[in-house]
């Protein structure tokens, strides 16, 4: 059987992105590209950007979203699950070594240091990554006070983040039914 | 923590993460430092400059690690299958109902609302660490009046320095964590810092 004998090519080349993919999610894109739409030819290059698309608008982690869709694509619910496991075998291995190693390291001065200057670094990345994606997304003055609402509740008043991603899907649908209605009225004036 | 406890935490995390990674970080504070104690904020920290320094997704990275300090490698199991849980289930369901989700208007009006809410979780990450490296005290001190506020100058450096080269020069992640955790781990040594 084809879909079959797909699923460990799943999960090995998943196994593979995942393990040299740093800082992971959409640096990943690119690579699962050339492994399953160029030279495995798995999935179309139309399906490949569904997938794409589809993982940025569901909830999870985008890597795995994208392995779980790629791999249904490819080999339906089995392969889903094949490329998942794939790309969580490296990270946890990677990961366990580094806690087992560096759980009997704290109160170090030295290794305290180093924690404070790689802190001091992730801050300065994830500022980055912060201006970079207001740039893709904030597009319109809805947009813009959503955004800014939410920074403040979470930031300054330490609201709970699941109440305020709830809170900014509920705004969304509002802002939908409020817009639907102000077209009708000005398409009855007419 | 249990086992289930534990899968079930990082399972909540999952559903509610929009747009990856970093927007992650709010919803791990929440969980794992303000309401059930379990790390310190500056342990916090450490675990997601871990989770970035080490290959696959930081999301899943961080679940991992965070179980493990609970559990051990029974922990670490738990939190990775927790924060995939999401994933393999409502994630292959869309993949399965695809065009009917995406043309969906409600689907999409809910996003709308989340997708510029996710920058907010992401620059509120950003007061997150800054809070471990590179302030001394929460900025809330600054209006409460608890705690004394200041800036550590090496965090403040090592924020510039990242700044700079991570835009200007385009230089790899780990070059830039060899360069800023060698220089701290010098001043901690002598301490400078």
């Amino acid at each position: 059987m084809k879909q079959f004998q797909r699923l460990w090519p799943l999960c090995w080349e998943f196994g593979k992105i995942s393990a040299v993919t740093v800082g992971g999610g959409v640096a990943m894109i690119p690579l699962i590209e050339e492994a399953f739409v160029d030279k495995r030819k798995f999935l179309s290059e139309e399906e490949m950007l569904d997938v794409v698309a589809v993982t940025q608008s569901v909830p999870g982690i985008i890597a795995v979203n994208m392995a779980v869709l790629t791999g249904y694509r490819a080999a339906g619910i089995a392969g889903a699950f094949a490329a998942a496991a794939g790309a969580a075998v490296p990270p946890f291995a990677a990961i366990v070594l580094v806690a087992a190693f560096f759980a009997g390291l704290g109160g170090n001065r030295a290794v305290d240091g180093m924690f404070l200057g790689v802190r001091s670094a992730v801050t300065a990345l994830i500022f980055l990554a912060a201006i970079k994606l207001y740039r893709q997304t904030i597009k319109t003055k809805f947009s813009f006070l959503v955004a800014v609402t939410a920074f403040v509740l979470l930031g300054i008043f330490r609201v709970d983040a699941v109440s305020v991603i709830l809170g900014a899907g509920v705004v969304g649908v509002v802002w939908m039914l409020l817009c639907r209605r102000k077209q009708k009225e000005s398409g009855g004036g007419q | 923590m249990t086992f289930f406890g534990l899968f079930l935490l990082f399972f909540k995390i999952g559903v509610f993460t929009f747009g990856g990674g970093y927007a992650m970080i709010p919803l791990f504070f929440d969980e794992l430092v303000t309401g059930r104690g379990l790390l310190t904020q500056p342990e916090f920290a450490n675990l997601l400059s871990l989770a970035q320094m080490t290959p696959g997704p930081v999301g899943m990275n961080a679940a991992t690690y965070a179980g493990f300090r609970q559990l051990g490698v029974w922990g670490a199991v738990a939190g990775t299958l927790g924060v995939m849980a999401p994933s393999l289930t409502l994630v292959l369901l869309v993949g399965i109902f695809m065009n009917r989700f995406q043309t969906n208007t409600y689907v999409r009006a809910v996003l709308d609302g989340i997708r510029p809410g996710t920058i907010g979780l992401v620059a509120a990450a950003v007061i997150f660490f800054a809070e471990s490296s590179i302030l001394r005290a929460p900025l809330q001190s600054l209006w409460t009046g608890e705690g004394k506020f200041g800036i550590s100058l090496f965090g403040a450096a090592a924020f510039c320095f990242t700044f700079m080269v991570s835009k200007y020069l385009k230089w790899n992640i780990l070059w830039i964590f060899l360069v800023t955790g060698s220089v701290g781990a010098a001043l901690g040594y002598w301490g400078l810092i």
